[in-house]
């Protein structure tokens, strides 16, 4: 077999992917706009804020603006740990979710704890959720795999660093705490009835019931990375995913810069 | 399928834009002090206000179990970044407003709104 040959049926695979998965990410885009739109999740949880009600709006923060940032990062890092070892392991999926409940449950309980005094920094949430972005877009690229065909590279030393991190139980345990400060307007909205609870363990409970909340969802795009590794599908699933990612990614990009002053608010979601 | 929902989207974005939400009756001016009334509630109402310029001024958030973006409030030109109550009213010292448009949004920037201040 000629080298050449294959080189050539690699490429027309990778455009009728491509091609297949810009329509497929901009469709799933789509009916996430239109869920915001429809009006479905403003439903009225009244004045009180019990466990209870923590959970419900963490099920639709999860549906909502935290799925633009928090599921954006979720599904690229877990798009990207599948992909590079081949839907093996389940672990530092596992231990994401684990770090993000009891990193809630703790940070809640602290803010409970420390009462009005202090917030969750707002420029630091901005930070880290540039930050977030930036990973983002290069986990996305990656996915889509469209540098690699061009051979033009993105800087390999922190691919490299991530492929060296992403096996070692330390990393998804900090990045599912790291979430906490992720500027998600439904996280920012419940750290402040932590704040205002009181006690640790109230505050505790408004945290831990809120992520419970988001759980659902953010599990199913991990772990469907997961088991589409092991589907013919596969290189679509990644490379709309990479599509999906890429698009929120610049969303939220382009909010930062509204947000720190920069540009004028282009979107009204 | 995809062509459809896509063309859904852009009559919706359409409908919204042709619309701009212009109201004057959220401004009050009680004692030469303009109050200036917003409700945040995915996203803010009205999102257009037109007030007067060079009137001591406060804006005036209210909110009944938001736990959305928009119960962060975010004005870059002036430093502001304020979390709202889940309930009830905030109140944000704009102290003597010059003319022209004081543009805000929450804390992800994804709801904006703004106030004309005109002369």
């Amino acid at each position: 077999m000629t080298c050449s040959l294959c080189v050539e049926k690699e490429e027309k695979r990778f455009d009728d992917n491509f091609w297949k998965a810009l329509p497929l990410g901009f469709a799933f885009l789509a009916l996430f706009y239109l869920l915001q739109k429809s009006g479905i999740l403003n439903l009225s949880l009244g004045n009180q804020t019990t466990p209870t009600t923590s959970f419900i709006i963490g099920i639709i923060a999860s549906l909502s603006s935290c799925l633009v940032i928090v599921g954006g990062l979720v599904l690229s890092l877990s798009a990207k740990v599948a992909k590079d070892d081949n839907g093996k392991t389940k672990k530092p999926f596992i231990l994401f979710h684990a770090g993000r409940l009891l990193g809630f449950a703790v940070l809640g309980g602290i803010l409970g704890i420390i009462g009005k005094a202090i917030g969750v920094n707002f420029i630091f949430s901005t930070i880290l959720g540039l930050l977030a972005s930036v990973v983002m877009i290069l986990l996305g690229i990656n996915l889509l795999g469209i540098f690699k065909k061009n051979k033009i590279t993105l800087p390999s030393n922190i691919f490299s660093f991530f492929r060296k991190v992403e096996h070692a139980t330390w990393a998804p345990i900090i990045v599912g705490i790291g979430t906490f400060f992720l500027p998600c307007g439904f996280t920012q909205a419940m750290q402040i009835v932590a704040l205002s609870s009181g006690s640790f363990l109230s505050g505790c409970l408004t945290m831990f019931s809120f992520a419970l909340g988001t759980l659902p969802i953010l599990a199913l795009l991990s772990f469907s990375s997961v088991s589409f590794t092991h589907s013919k599908h596969a290189p679509l699933f990644f490379k709309s995913a990479g599509v999906v990612v890429v698009a929120l990614a610049l969303f939220n990009l382009i909010n930062s810069l509204v947000v720190i002053g920069i540009i004028s608010p282009i979107f009204n979601f | 399928m995809v062509l459809g929902l896509i063309g859904v989207v852009l009559i919706i974005t359409k409908n919204e834009n042709s619309a701009p939400i212009v109201n004057g009756n959220n401004v009050t001016i009680v004692d030469g002090k303009q109050i200036i009334d917003l409700t945040a509630r995915g996203g803010y109402s009205p999102q257009k206000s037109i007030a007067k310029a060079g009137l001591p001024t406060i804006l005036r958030f209210t909110t009944n179990g938001n736990y959305d973006c928009s119960s962060f409030i975010r004005i870059p030109s002036m430093n502001v970044s304020k979390s709202l109550l889940p309930s009830g009213t905030t109140e944000i010292d704009l102290v003597i407003p010059k003319e022209g448009i004081l543009r805000g949004s929450c804390g992800m920037g994804m709801y904006p709104f703004e106030i004309n201040f005109q002369n």
